[in-house]
């Protein structure tokens, strides 16, 4: 028994001892390579296409450990892994720590490294979190610094001013783009399709009718469903810009909508249920996601929307005949009201120090705007906002139909930027819950309304603190 | 004779006072472990609640926190009396069921380890991914629960869409994880003398009053630490809103931990999450102190004379 | 006879309970034959298209890690602590059940109320501690928290089966000169097996099923436990290959599971009651 015991012991210490170890190392490692640091011949012209880190006069390449965090699902930490390994074959003395996760917990545990100084060298943010994140001063480092690195001409100027630059600094970097598209069953819908199975429809009232013909005709069957953060995003907040004309929360906290606008898009917004347009919410809202929903599986949805980047994913594995559309707008509006932005960002830390900032600029171009990195990567974070990228995709026939056709309708409607703050989950979960409480009948558009505007001005409040 | 005795009493003396300091000896590894990793922690985040922290600035704000919560804060009184109302229906449902298990397995002879295993797989699950499938497979409105009660000509609701019925449809979760308090039961009742149970019944009393009058003395201490621990458990209880209903639909199932999580890293308001999270504490410690209170009246221990 | 109907009737209603605990995990068991649809789409419980994707994807990787490496870390990081917790809990445990001395009750009490305050704000503290020793990005963390029997659900739930067992067998092998380590070497834990094997139980448990506590230490992908490995392949803007992670959950199961078959004779044995006066 007392050897046993004795024995236990010793496995326990020995492993305890192996864990202690394995973290010595790592941190061993960075110290290191932070005093060896000078700077050294910088490969500062490293362009797309060149990833041979060419040691210049055979000076010592200085080993260098980075941390890059992500989330994502399984193809895109294949892809990043496997884009990663590229670079640090041709970039010996490189390193990259790969420190992926789910979304779930992310933003949590981003939030509690920055606040203790033990964030990652560089990391991906979401669009929302980019205003939040910068006002603390303390986690994105300013990229302009490294304009001789980074290539930013890639990216379309009106991304860079809009999302990227804040206060002339160069916060953070659009890895994709997106925009909102109706992405529609062409095989259920085919008899309000045109004979090259184009779907007739250009207004909220078409949809409409279109829904309630389709109900009518099979009452399993709806012409769209949503997630209740697309129900949000994709359908009542673009009926609310249409009508508006201005983004929903401006950039100096303040609304851009009143009490009457609200209501009136509240009441059209209602009708998709009202006129079974839509699955009805109490059963939609059961699913994380149209993977796991029934109804667009067994092609009894109309259509949906979505962000180009994700068509792929969305009809993965299924075999029915689909096409893109642009958003249904109402009669007199002249914007389309779809979120037309970048969704993923990348940053760099702004507490490590210029080797590390440095080193992770240079990933950062050939990962952002070569053509190889592009090839790796495909569509994985949606599709590329580095003209560079997206031109290698093209070339390579990487892009697919039905994306190429969503990203050519989105660019042609007229929409507005998302302002800062539209996408803070604060500010998110308020509409979120007066939607609801339209949805259920508990409150009616009005009242709604009303409320939903105090609250929001509350939470603006706090947030322009 | 006497110089026996005087040593004897002499020794005992001497490991009496031994006795005295080897009690803190023994509980040491926890004492050490608590003044620097949760008592610390407890009172810096004590010192958050006071604060205005939201992981990047952090200005002095006294009371502000408390009183906001109970006075301008809707969520909170919103999240606490749907977790005290979850609690209460859930904690006895569950120990009741964790009790009648056990019992039964225990007078089973053979096959014991198939069902006991069976009965406790759920609660292996946890907090598992699978989870959220699982249950929504069952309750959704073509679900599998919905499906067997055609079969028997109901038309069932949709159980996890409704707001009227969602939050109780959750009570099941504890429900049917209740393996961990039926382990524990079933260790209990392995402790009560078989000869004293059989004795009773030579005398002819009823399977009934053997319980009450015998074995539930017995095992009266592992009866009252279970339910405090599922009280405490489960008025922190995370997953099925988290995971299963995202406390949803229209915050019917927004129970106080998941409250506490949004605010905390969601809205990264770590100094009013402390009051939320104290003000919870202070509850809690209040019903444990009735509990101990009654506890008094039903609970026996085997080591007191 | 009436015997033999009572315990046929026993049997039928610990069955018919058992079924309806059981089908939930069997309906899982079986999803994970199943294509990633139908398991969304169908509401039998056997697979129309019986496919064994679900193990050999997941297996091969989750997230672009092999499932073994997933497994291994839960076992390292699982396997210490609980040998751990148990070690330091019945060690205090009996402190504080057998001894007596000043403040106990005060101890007893702060002891108890460390499970009332929610983790998550403790979170925050303990990860800058944590960050300041230098244990991050290992298990460190987990083993230090086990040793110092930091979750007292375990202390207490001993505290209260050694709270059952008479003093006079105590008193008997004191005044036969044991000391009290020998007297709880050599009574108080044989009689506690039960307990014992308890606590190795749920704390085997919960730490294999713990996701915030690795998601906030650990940085390294490949020193993932299960628990956030599964989570890692769900994502709302790709494929989820639900069929292999629902598969993976079952393998993550099968550990606990020999382990509960191993342990379960500790349940089914009794104490031997002779020479106990009660």
């Amino acid at each position: 028994m007392k050897r046993k015991l004795a024995l236990i012991m010793a496995m326990v210490m020995v492993l305890a001892l192996a864990g202690c170890g394995r973290s010595q190392d790592s941190s061993g490692e960075v110290t290191q390579s932070a005093q060896e640091s000078n700077p050294s011949q910088d490969v500062g012209s490293q362009d797309t296409g060149q990833i041979q880190d060419e040691s210049e006069s055979g000076e010592e390449v200085i080993p260098i450990t980075l941390r890059f965090s992500w989330w994502g699902g399984d193809a895109r930490h294949e892809a990043t892994l496997e884009a990663i390994r590229v670079y640090e074959e041709a970039n010996p003395g490189v390193k990259i720590e790969a420190e992926y996760s789910s979304y779930s917990g992310y933003y949590e545990k981003l939030v509690t490294q920055l606040s203790s100084n033990s964030a990652p060298d560089f990391y991906q943010v979401d669009q929302g979190w980019v205003a939040e994140l910068s006002k603390t001063g303390n986690a994105f480092a300013d990229m302009s610094a490294y304009g001789d690195i980074l290539d930013f001409a890639t990216f379309p100027d009106t991304m860079m001013t809009d999302y990227c630059t804040i206060n002339g600094e160069v916060m953070v970097l659009p890895f994709g783009y997106n925009g909102t598209v109706f992405l529609y069953n062409k095989t259920l819908l085919a008899d309000w399709c045109d004979e090259n199975g184009n779907l007739q429809m250009e207004t909220w009232e078409d949809f409409m009718r279109i829904g309630e013909e389709l109900h009518a005709r099979d009452p399993e069957s709806y012409m769209t469903t949503a997630v209740t953060d697309g129900y949000l995003r994709y359908i009542l907040k673009p009926m609310l810009e249409q009508i508006t004309e201005k983004i929903d929360i401006q950039d100096d906290f303040t609304l851009g909508f009143d009490q009457e606008q609200m209501t009136q898009a509240f009441d059209s917004f209602l009708e998709i249920f009202n006129r079974n347009t839509s699955q009805p919410y109490e059963e939609a809202l059961l699913y994380d996601s149209l993977q796991n929903n029934p109804l667009w599986l067994n092609g009894k949805v109309g259509g949906i929307f979505l962000f180009f980047s994700n068509i792929d994913t969305e009809i993965a594995g299924l075999t029915y005949d689909y096409g893109v559309t642009g958003m249904p707008m109402f009669e007199d509006a002249v914007l389309s009201g779809q979120e037309c932005c970048p969704s993923l960002m990348v940053a760099i830390n702004k507490n490590v120090d210029e080797e590390h900032q440095k080193a992770a600029a240079r990933f950062l171009e050939w990962f952002l705007n070569s053509e190889e990195a592009s090839r790796i990567l495909g569509t994985v974070r949606g599709v590329p906002a580095s003209e560079k990228a997206l031109d290698a995709l093209k070339q390579n026939d990487m892009l697919s139909d039905l994306m190429a056709k969503g990203i050519e309708i989105s660019n042609d409607t007229l929409s507005l930027k998302n302002g800062a703050y539209e996408l803070n989950s604060t500010v998110k979960a308020v509409f979120v819950e007066y939607m609801e409480k339209v949805i259920y009948k508990v409150s009616d558009p009005d009242k709604a309304s009303k409320e939903m505007i105090t609250n929001l001005e509350k939470v603006l409040g706090e947030l322009n603190k | 004779m006497h110089k026996m005795q005087e040593k004897q009493r002499y020794l005992m003396k001497k490991r009496h006072f031994k006795d005295k300091y080897q009690g803190y000896l023994y509980i040491s590894p926890w004492l050490i472990g608590f003044l620097i990793l949760t008592l610390y922690p407890f009172v810096v985040s004590f010192m958050y609640s006071f604060t205005d922290y939201d992981m990047f600035r952090m200005d002095f704000v006294g009371l502000k926190n408390y009183i906001d919560i109970f006075t301008t804060d809707n969520l909170f009184l919103l999240s606490l009396s749907k977790t005290i109302l979850y609690t209460v229906v859930s904690v006895p449902l569950k120990i009741s069921m964790a009790m009648l298990v056990a019992v039964l397995l225990n007078k089973l002879a053979r096959g014991r380890a198939v069902y006991y295993i069976i009965f406790y797989l759920p609660s292996v699950l946890g907090s598992s991914v699978a989870l959220a499938i699982l249950w929504k497979y069952i309750f959704k409105k073509d679900g599998l629960l919905n499906l067997l009660l055609e079969a028997v000509g109901i038309t069932g609701s949709n159980w996890l869409g409704d707001p009227k019925l969602v939050l109780y449809v959750m009570m099941l979760l504890p429900l049917w994880q209740m393996g961990a308090p039926m382990v524990i039961f079933l260790a209990a009742l392995k402790n009560v003398p078989a000869d004293l149970v059989e004795a009773a019944r030579i005398d002819g009393a009823g399977k009934i009053k053997i319980f009450f009058r015998i074995t539930f003395p017995i095992i009266s201490p592992i009866v009252f630490f279970n339910m405090l621990m599922q009280t405490i458990e489960i008025i922190q209880i995370f997953t099925p809103a988290y995971l299963i209903t995202k406390g949803g639909p229209m915050k019917e199932t927004y129970l106080y931990s998941l409250y506490l999580y949004d605010t905390a890293f969601r809205d990264s308001k770590i100094g009013y999450a402390s009051a939320l999270s104290w003000i919870l504490f202070t509850i809690i410690i209040g019903f444990t102190l009735v509990f101990f209170k009654l506890s008094n009246k039903w609970v026996f221990y085997g080591d007191e004379q | 006879m009436r015997k033999k109907i009572n315990k046929l009737l026993l049997y039928v209603i610990i069955t018919i309970l058992a079924v309806i605990i059981g089908y939930p995990v069997m309906w899982l068991f079986f999803a994970s034959f199943k294509g990633n649809a139908e398991i969304f789409t169908s509401a039998s419980l056997l697979p129309e298209q019986f496919t064994l994707d679900g193990y050999l994807n997941g297996w091969k990787s989750i997230a672009a890690v092999p499932f073994s490496v997933f497994l291994i870390n839960s076992c390292k990081m699982v396997f210490p602590t609980v040998i751990l917790t148990v070690m330091s809990a019945s060690v205090v445990a009996y402190g504080f059940s057998r001894f007596e001395f000043k403040g106990k009750k005060l101890l007893f009490t702060m002891m108890i109320s460390t499970m009332m305050l929610p983790n998550t704000v403790i979170m925050i503290p303990r990860y800058i501690l944590f960050n300041d020793f230098g244990w991050l990005n290992s298990y460190v963390p987990f083993y230090v928290m086990a040793a110092m029997a930091t979750n007292p659900f375990f202390t207490y739930l001993l505290i209260q089966f050694f709270r059952g067992i008479p003093r006079e067998l105590d008193e008997a092998a004191y005044i036969d000169g044991a000391g009290k380590w020998r007297i709880f070497i050599q009574i108080i834990l044989p009689l506690s097996k039960a307990s014992l094997v308890s606590a190795a139980l749920f704390q085997t448990v919960w730490t294999w099923n713990d996701f915030f506590n690795p998601l906030l230490y650990i940085n390294r992908v490949t020193d993932y436990p299960v628990s956030l490995g599964l989570r890692l392949a769900i994502d709302a803007d790709s494929v989820v290959n639900w069929n292999s992670i629902v598969a993976m959950s079952c393998v993550s199961l099968m550990p606990i599971i020999v382990l509960f078959l191993l342990m379960q004779k500790y349940f089914v044995q009794g104490i031997a009651t002779t020479g106990l006066k009660s």
